[in-house]
């Protein structure tokens, strides 16, 4: 028991020194596909002449310590309220930031797509050539891209907007054509924040039934939500977050 | 460094056809589209030729094509290195969606100044030598050198300014008195022998005066361009890429948290 706590107190230790996302095929179970040891994210404020530097002033903490682990084929929902790091783990998960303590470790060559509203369209280019760019973003050659730009056409029902600038989309349709590029792009874990409670209730409907159909054929989903009842429904586990921590 | 050109070959096709369309789209947006080209290098050299050849009377031998050069190569430097700050924050949405090298939208912003660059300079160098009656020598085959020398020093500073402008926004505003600075310093629109022989020195560890000397010397000349000027700026170029990588390493993953966007 002590020596378990002793090894236990090694370990934290060393994740403070060297907080870091870690991709190794060295995983407990065989079907891990990512898993957090004691994670926190920490955001400063920017200095700024005559603001305070002192550092615990500036720091501020969504989330610590935070464990999970994902195997293939699991579908996470994270709830908790706003501002409590929902997004803020969703980005560290994608590997797009790195934790402030604690490790996290992803499996090699696992492809992650992060899908939310805001979504880094071109907003001059059209929904054709954002489709395009967003798969090549992700290391997709463009002949591979344009053999499936046809496909996501049709899903993300756009019809002529398709080759409209994207600046001339509602809010739904942008929604849409994120949705129907991350799709096609065929991810091992897809992550969507709060993207099935965008658009129509037509393509809600749709996008719902695709991340049904993505869970049961395999693939690890992480869903923020604030539907309660689809998360409770549709998810394996659920992942409460909450400034208490 | 070997990781900056890694990355330059990994994002070929996104950073060959972004650069295309943001191209298409600044034409797009103008009345004059593709015409501002060629039009904003003439224009200011226009502006300088009145004010310092006919009002002030300092001109050198063949001062529209010292000029008209001048201008174009400080222009290529100072847009691509200015419109790389602020593209962190420009594309934090995209930044945040992906993990990318987060000085990938720099280089297509230098990657659009240096092809207008390319397609102006060639019409000027041109024009250049038919004013001055020089013509065409194997010092030429120098060009693709000092273009290749002075995209490097472009590459070193954009890395660490786009980092830099999204830490410190003040950073932009400051740049921006840098450039007029160096405007003035870089002879541009005076004659380059009027320099002290005491300054010379000092006044070439300015790389833009080294670059846009040298471009002068090959095309207005047809002579080669200084060696331990050129070297310099190379060494300059590249000191300033590993610069860039080394901190580029330290904050990718952690920049857009502490960044207001």
């Amino acid at each position: 028991m002590l020596k378990a706590r002793n090894e236990q107190n090694r370990d934290m230790g060393k994740n403070r020194v060297n907080p870091a996302i870690i991709y190794t095929d060295d995983f407990e179970a065989e079907d891990t596909v990512l898993e957090c040891r004691g994670v926190g994210i920490c955001y400063k404020k920017p200095l700024k002449l005559g603001k305070s530097s002192d550092r615990r002033r500036r720091e501020f903490w969504p989330f610590r310590g935070v464990n999970m682990v994902l195997k293939k084929g699991e579908t996470l929902g994270i709830v908790g309220r706003n501002g409590a790091g929902k997004s803020t783990l969703l980005r560290l998960l994608a590997g797009v930031t790195a934790p402030d303590e604690g490790n996290l470790f992803v499996r090699r060559d696992l492809r992650v797509q992060l899908l939310s509203i805001n979504l880094g369209f071109e907003k001059i280019l059209t929904g054709r050539e954002n489709a395009i760019m967003a798969g090549m973003l992700l290391g997709k050659s463009r002949e591979a891209m344009l053999e499936r730009i046809e496909q996501i056409k049709e899903f993300s029902e756009l019809g002529d907007f398709f080759d409209e600038p994207v600046y001339s989309y509602s809010s739904g349709m942008r929604a849409r054509l994120g949705f129907s590029a991350a799709i096609e792009a065929d991810p091992d874990l897809l992550l969507l924040d709060e993207i099935l409670a965008v658009g129509d209730k037509q393509f809600k409907e749709k996008s719902r039934k695709v991340t049904r159909s993505l869970i049961d054929s395999g693939k690890s989903v992480v869903i923020v939500m604030h539907d309660r009842s689809f998360i409770n429904k549709n998810c394996d586990k659920v992942l409460e977050l909450d400034q208490s921590n | 460094m070997i990781e900056f050109f890694q990355s330059l070959i990994r994002y070929r096709g996104v950073l060959f056809y972004r650069t295309i369309a943001s191209l298409r789209a600044d034409a797009r947006r103008l009345y004059l589209g593709y015409i501002w080209w060629i039009l904003e290098p003439v224009l200011n050299t226009a502006l300088y030729f009145f004010v310092f050849a006919v009002i002030l009377e300092t001109r050198t031998e063949d001062f529209i094509g010292y000029l008209l050069l001048g201008t174009t190569v400080y222009q290529w430097f100072q847009s691509s290195v200015v419109g790389t700050m602020g593209t962190i924050l420009e594309r934090a949405q995209l930044y945040r969606q992906i993990p990318l090298p987060k000085y990938l939208f720099s280089l297509i912003s230098v990657f659009s100044s240096t092809w207008k660059f390319l397609c102006v300079f060639s019409i000027i160098s041109a024009y250049a030598m038919f004013t001055s009656g020089s013509s065409v020598t194997w010092a030429f085959l120098w060009l693709p050198i000092l273009v290749t020398i002075q995209l490097l020093l472009i590459f070193g500073l954009s890395v660490p300014l786009a980092i830099g402008s999204a830490y410190i926004r003040d950073l932009q505003t400051f740049m921006g008195l840098i450039f007029r600075a160096g405007m003035f310093l870089s002879a541009i629109f005076w004659d380059i022998s009027k320099v002290p022989e005491n300054l010379k020195l000092v006044f070439f560890a300015n790389p833009l005066a080294s670059m846009i000397q040298a471009f002068r010397s090959v095309i207005l000349d047809g002579t080669a361009p200084n060696l331990y000027h050129i070297t310099y700026v190379l060494i300059l170029g590249l000191l300033l890429i590993q610069v860039g990588m080394v901190w580029h390493r330290k904050i990718d993953l952690h920049i857009l948290k502490h960044v207001e966007s």
